[in-house]
């Protein structure tokens, strides 16, 4: 069909497609007439693993347009508690050296940091240990030479917590610094707690009290379990 | 005996230096003690002070080389004297202790009248040895600035002595002793 003279013009009504059509209207475009290109809904949120999708909308997505996204889970490995203050002792017998307040549940895998070191004074070393709640799990771990002279060295301690095993799912080890040597113990020496972790306590003695220990810089981390 | 103080203990770091704060220590404090109180601590490895009292353990020892009880030195030596040195030879060695029994007494505090609870439910009330949680230790001899987790759930920075038995003797009957007890753990 030719376009009349004079034109008559109509409000568009193109439609986006996947094929070319004629169409069958008997009035023009204007060519400051406005395509309804566009529309006010939002995009979807996007989730893990979604399938890719063609989609059936009949219009287009502006330029600037945003999908939801989804939440990123936590970090694998999440501070649960500590403290950094420099606590110190010259016990003889087990004491509890530094308190750290969590709360962690049964079955969270957590790892324990504590920097160590003693002081010159006596041909003697110290020994560690952790507590769970009111659980000693270990003790008497030397952590050090008998060599009188300062020392230093770090714990490093990790818990399946909670889980009760012929090897009590936990390990402590400790490191010297200025010797390398590790001294490790095997598996604990009492069932760990089976209700939630309120309270790991860093405890420990020195063999003789003309040295001091100290215990600092000390970290509980929880790892996710999936 | 016990004796409980707030703390921390007093910074021995000039103001504004960079890095960490140090503060006296366990060592730093006892050595003060005798030498400015004379005030003796307890420092026998069977006298345990603990949250339920204090307890007097029976200690056994045993000197473990490689896992196995080893030679005394007298043994030792008179193997090298036979000039077997391999015989002879000083394994690493460690002493295995282990607590085969232990009595648990009543055990006499005193605690420092600058340790209160802060906690809203018990704003401003002394902290009592009830308030300690189960399988607390305070050990013996010094312990600066640990801390402890109240039962309450409160969280305190706490440092605290054991004396022994004269020295508490006179710790109760001198007020003055006391009063230079508290101030080299606390300050003035």
């Amino acid at each position: 069909m030719k376009i009349t003279n004079p034109a008559i013009y109509g409000t568009p009504a193109l439609v986006l497609g996947t094929a070319n059509a004629e169409g069958s209207a008997t009035t023009a475009v204007r060519t400051d007439a406005t395509l309804a290109a566009f529309d006010a809904t939002a995009p979807v949120t996007q989730a893990s693993a979604d399938v890719a999708a063609v989609g059936v909308a009949a219009v287009a997505a502006r330029r600037d347009h945003r999908h939801g996204m989804p939440t990123i889970s936590a970090s694998a490995l999440t501070r649960a508690g500590g403290n950094t203050t420099e606590a110190s002792t010259t016990s003889t017998v087990r004491v509890s050296i530094s308190t750290s307040t969590v709360s962690i549940a049964v079955g969270t895998p957590i790892l324990v940091w504590a920097a160590l070191r003693k002081s010159a004074g006596a041909a003697t070393n110290a020994e560690v240990g952790v507590t769970m709640n009111a659980t000693e799990v270990d003790h008497s771990t030397s952590w050090c030479s008998s060599t009188d002279r300062a020392e230093s060295g770090v714990l490093l301690g990790r818990y399946f917590y909670g889980q009760a095993s012929y090897l009590r799912a936990g390990l402590l080890e400790t490191n010297e610094g200025t010797t390398p040597t590790t001294s490790t113990t095997g598996a604990l020496r009492a069932d760990m707690p089976a209700v939630t972790l309120t309270s790991l306590i860093i405890n420990g003695r020195v063999i003789n009290a003309l040295i001091t220990m100290f215990v600092d810089e000390v970290h509980v981390y929880a790892l996710a379990v999936a | 005996m016990l004796c409980i103080c707030q703390g921390p203990t007093l910074r021995t770091s000039p103001a504004g230096a960079p890095g960490k704060v140090h503060r006296l220590d366990a060592g730093m404090v006892q050595r003060a003690l005798a030498a400015t109180v004379g005030l003796a601590c307890e420092h026998s490895n069977t006298i345990q002070h603990r949250w339920n009292g204090r307890a007097v353990l029976t200690i056994q020892e045993r000197r473990i080389r490689k896992g196995a009880s080893g030679l005394v030195l007298s043994e030792a030596a008179a193997l090298r004297a036979a000039g077997d040195p391999l015989l002879a030879e000083m394994l690493p060695e460690q002493v295995e202790r282990t607590v085969v029994s232990e009595t648990v007494g009543p055990q006499e505090s005193w605690t420092s009248p600058s340790v209160v609870h802060l906690c809203t439910e018990r704003a401003g009330q002394p902290v009592a040895l009830a308030d300690f949680p189960d399988g607390f230790a305070f050990g013996n001899g010094v312990t600066c600035n640990s801390w402890v987790r109240l039962s309450c759930g409160e969280s305190k920075l706490l440092s605290w002595c054991v004396l022994t038995p004269a020295a508490w003797t006179r710790h109760r009957a001198d007020a003055g002793a006391r009063e230079a007890l508290r101030q080299i753990f606390e300050g003035v």
